[in-house]
């Protein structure tokens, strides 16, 4: 079986971890590597105040940016999907990985999710539980 | 370049989801060349007799050694044991105590129903592990 790796990165300080570990993987399994970044947006919005999301999409293409350098780096190749989503992107990345036929999610158990009392983020915990395919939960 | 993983621990259950688990562990073993350690837990009653578990660890041994001799056909350097205790709480314990680099654990895939109501051994260790996880979904 040909991998296809989908790496989720939200530019928190566990990314550069997740990165390389996904550059590794990679390079020992082979097949391809994607990176995702889904842009969560709010999900109530009110009339009155239209919601300008394009300087959320703005950082989260500079988020890829920097993963991307880092892939580079590294000496491998990763495509790139950047998605915009209201709520938690556990859900996005899962309808993605299950769309496009990904054997392997790569993420990390914290994220951006920074209460001591989490074992485990969110989107960490959605992808975990519905993902089509298997996943590796990373530890700092 | 250092090897990626050194020791891997996997917990089986001897249900029909192990076959899947087995074949993921095999394959990583074989491309990192990393050892394998099947473990399965008995689920030790707190009333249960030194006398008992030694008999339900016995009986019970096969399951693992089953995995080993597969892995070992396969030329993976693999062991095999039986541990007694809480399923989850022995096996994140364990990788922890032990210094395994990796946990491969088998999940039931989607079944958010079912979680919800009872938790599963991989939720728990997913949760609450120290080393990253590879989480393989099975659909039996």
């Amino acid at each position: 079986m040909v991998e296809k790796i989908l790496v989720a990165v939200d530019g928190s300080e566990t990314m550069e971890r997740t990165v390389e570990f996904a550059c590794d993987l990679v390079k020992v399994l082979g097949g391809s590597l994607t990176l995702i970044h889904v842009v969560s947006v709010p999900g109530m919005i009110n009339p009155n105040m239209p919601f300008d999301s394009a300087p959320l999409v703005q950082a989260g293409e500079m988020i890829l940016q920097t993963a991307q350098k880092q892939v580079e780096q590294n000496g491998s190749k990763a495509e790139e999907i950047l998605e915009v989503d209201f709520g938690n992107s556990g859900h996005r990345i899962v309808a993605i990985a299950q769309e496009r036929d990904f054997t392997l999610i790569v993420m990390h158990a914290r994220g951006r999710s920074k209460s001591a009392a989490l074992l485990l983020g969110s989107v960490c915990h959605t992808v975990a539980h519905d993902a089509p395919c298997s996943v590796f939960i990373l530890r700092p | 370049m250092n090897k990626m993983f050194q020791r891997a621990l996997v917990p089986v259950d001897g249900s029909r989801y192990m076959s899947g688990v087995l074949a993921h562990a095999i394959a990583i073993a074989k491309k990192t060349d990393c050892s394998l350690t099947f473990v399965y837990v008995v689920n030790a009653e707190p009333t249960a007799t030194a006398l008992e578990l030694e008999k339900q660890k016995q009986t019970t041994m096969m399951i693992p050694e089953e995995c080993r001799k597969k892995a070992a056909a396969e030329d993976v350097s693999a062991s095999s044991r039986v541990e007694a205790g809480s399923p989850a709480e022995t096996i994140v314990e364990m990788a922890a105590r032990e210094r395994f680099d990796l946990i491969i654990i088998g999940s039931r895939g989607r079944s958010r129903l079912r979680t919800l109501l009872v938790g599963s051994v991989a939720d728990e260790v997913m949760e609450q592990a120290s080393c990253p996880v590879l989480l393989v979904k099975s659909r039996g």
